[in-house]
């Protein structure tokens, strides 16, 4: 065998995959699976202000503009951007059922936003890699979605329910076993390139709440108001052709009317003179959730005192929580998301 | 598309699993990973630590870090085809004698891994398991890789709970060892973790190596002092009944520990060293410290 001298080196480099993190690395495996509670949760995020400890490390609270550049680098290769359904009712209507499984599943298991935002970011990017409009069958995307959701589980989690279970959510027409979900998962990393840390709008949110040092409640108010409007928009295929930054300046900008009105304008100029971004396409952006917004204003409103347990699937489900109906004025469009009916503690990551 | 064969050839056998290949004159070293065999079936898919390690991996670009190439699958196997090191770089770098030849080389080093910390950071990666084993060393060159990113994980504010058994125990900050804040930890843990490394490489034995949390925190709080609420804020709200604790120690006189160090690198130590993670400086604020002035 040649190059012996050399296998000091290459054992530290490359463990052998039965202990791919190097033996004694972890105490235990960091990962758990099979081990998240089944019961149902009715948040879509599950860092609140009720759940979250008020604990901000100042740590938490660093920003540098290497990390804005960095953003703003990796989203100009959003392959998304360009992406439109309108013209094909089959694709996009197979996308809605997935994003709907990926939402309902993901509330279920109380799993966080980002990993919602991740599983449809995978789910969008593989789906438009193929381009396999003409043949779209009901449980290829059925398929891929559980296959993203996991993946995203696991970039983002630690405890990951087994595969057989992250189905078994809801009756469903489809049950893949779990070989064949681990195919779907290797061809989705192949495909997508193994880039599975894409810049999402929740990237751009979170620098902005540091660089705009919000502190304390107002900070965890508006993430979790942000979040809860992103996670309500992401089943309208119409908000893909919006970068990430600029569906995050849009969603900020709303949220920040709801949250901290008397700091608007304030904040807004801020913000523009940040990511010296395209205000007509941040302003398109807004108009068009507020048209969204109105869609569903005749509808009615779930409110808190029905104690609805559980987060709808569908977008607009989502969206009818997410978004309250008693404001009169679009300038206080958003509201809290109804209380849990039950709190499941975050897993550890 | 190419195949594995049609895009790398003339294969050399160096362990079981790697092996050293060539692309267009240029080497490469080639591991193998099989994630479809029995032993993984258990593993639920496809492991997690596989794809938090070859994503965060396929993004990075810094001469300090092993380089991945290119992943390809064939079958039930990853192959990852990674930068070529020659035989010059040594792995656990600091069981290579020469290190301790010239005190400007430790200093080298130490400015690379912070350098190295810093870049990572400003990407929002957590490296949560440096230490010696996982850097490499070209003592010829002063060149310094890290490698090994198993453990790493993007984060983003404010922190959600991460795993506190994460990492060589030896190198662990207090905050994962109290699992302070519920779990938070952030990037003063791998700061906290260099810190360890640079007493390491002055000391030529671990700074810490208590075999238990409990006893590396008596370690800990023996050279750096108990924590007080003036020192580390919150803290007594956390532990101030906890067995973790201990009895009160005054922390020890770093000058004397550490004879071998001008005033900048016992400022810079200390600074690292801070029981507390939000006192404790940033790497990115480390790599401008007058320690390293002429590096």
């Amino acid at each position: 065998m040649a190059y012996h001298h050399q296998k000091s080196l290459l054992d530290t480099l490359y463990c052998s995959e039965e202990h791919w993190i190097g033996e004694g690395e972890f105490d235990q495996a960091e990962e758990e699976y099979g081990n998240s509670n089944s019961n149902s949760s009715s948040t879509l995020v599950n860092n609140s202000p009720e759940s979250s400890p008020h604990l901000l490390l100042e740590s938490d609270m660093f920003w540098d503009e290497q990390e804005l550049a960095s953003l703003l680098e990796k989203e100009q290769h959003n392959p998304l951007s360009t992406c439109c359904l309108q013209s094909n009712p089959a694709l996009e209507g197979a996308r809605i059922e997935a994003v709907e499984w990926i939402l309902k599943v993901n509330a279920h298991y109380s799993f966080s936003a980002l990993t919602a935002v991740l599983a449809v970011n995978y789910f969008d990017r593989f789906l438009f890699s193929f381009r396999f409009q003409n043949d779209i069958k009901p449980w290829m995307t059925r398929l891929a979605a559980v296959a993203c959701l996991s993946l995203a589980a696991k970039v983002d989690e630690t405890h990951v329910p087994f595969l057989i279970d992250l189905q078994q959510v809801e009756e469903s027409r489809y049950l893949f076993e779990a070989k064949t979900i681990k195919k779907m998962e290797i061809l989705i990393l192949s495909t997508l390139g193994w880039k599975m840390n894409p810049p999402t709008s929740l990237s751009f949110l979170d620098y902005f709440t540091r660089r705009l040092g919000l502190k304390d409640h107002l900070f965890w108010e508006f993430l979790t108001k942000s979040e809860g409007v992103l996670l309500s928009l992401i089943g309208d295929s119409r908000f893909m052709s919006y970068l990430p930054s600029v569906l995050a300046t849009a969603t900020m900008m709303q949220v920040l009317k709801s949250v901290e009105p008397s700091l608007e304008a304030e904040y807004k100029s801020q913000l523009f003179g940040i990511l010296r971004i395209d205000k007509e396409k941040v302003n398109s952006c807004c108009k068009l959730m507020l048209e969204l917004w109105s869609e569903f204003e005749g509808k009615q409103c779930m409110k808190r005192k029905f104690g609805i347990g559980w987060i709808p699937g569908s977008p607009n489900g989502v969206m009818d929580v997410s978004f309250s109906c008693d404001s009169s004025s679009n300038d206080s469009w958003v509201s809290s998301s109804p209380e849990p009916l039950s709190k499941k503690s975050r897993s550890e990551k | 598309m190419l195949t594995l064969r049609e895009k790398y050839y003339d294969f050399d056998q160096i362990s079981s699993k790697v092996f050293k290949c060539r692309r267009d004159d240029q080497f490469f070293t080639m591991k193998i990973v099989s994630i479809l065999n029995e032993e993984n079936q258990a593993n639920n898919g496809v492991p997690y630590w596989i794809i938090r390690e070859i994503s965060i991996l396929k993004e990075l670009d810094h001469i300090n870090i092993v380089r991945l190439i290119d992943v390809m699958t064939d079958g039930p196997d990853l192959f990852l085809v990674f930068e070529y090191l020659d035989n010059e770089f040594q792995a656990d770098f600091l069981k290579n004698p020469k290190m301790f030849m010239y005190p400007q080389m430790k200093k080298e080093f130490l400015y690379q891994i912070l350098n190295t910390v810093a870049y990572l950071h400003a990407r929002k990666i957590l490296l949560r398991d440096l230490r010696p084993e996982n850097i490499l060393v070209n003592v010829r060159t002063q060149v310094l890789k890290i490698a090994l990113f198993g453990a790493a994980r993007t984060f983003e504010a404010p922190l959600e709970a991460y795993s506190s058994s994460v990492g060589c125990l030896s190198y662990r900050s207090p905050e994962v060892l109290f699992q302070f804040g519920c779990e938070k930890y952030s990037t003063p843990n791998d700061v906290w973790a260099v810190g360890c490394i640079f007493g390491e490489m002055l000391l030529h034995r671990p700074l810490f190596s208590g075999p238990s949390d409990v006893e590396l925190l008596d370690e800990i709080f023996t050279l750096l002092g108990t924590p007080t609420e003036e020192t580390w804020p919150g803290v007594t709200s956390i532990c101030g009944t906890c067995a973790l604790m201990g009895p009160p120690q005054q922390p020890k006189d770093l000058a004397k520990e550490f004879p071998m160090l001008n005033p900048d690198g016992l400022d810079l130590l200390s600074k690292m060293l801070c029981l507390c993670p939000n006192y404790r400086i940033s790497a990115e604020d480390a790599v401008k410290h007058p320690y390293f002035k002429g590096v």
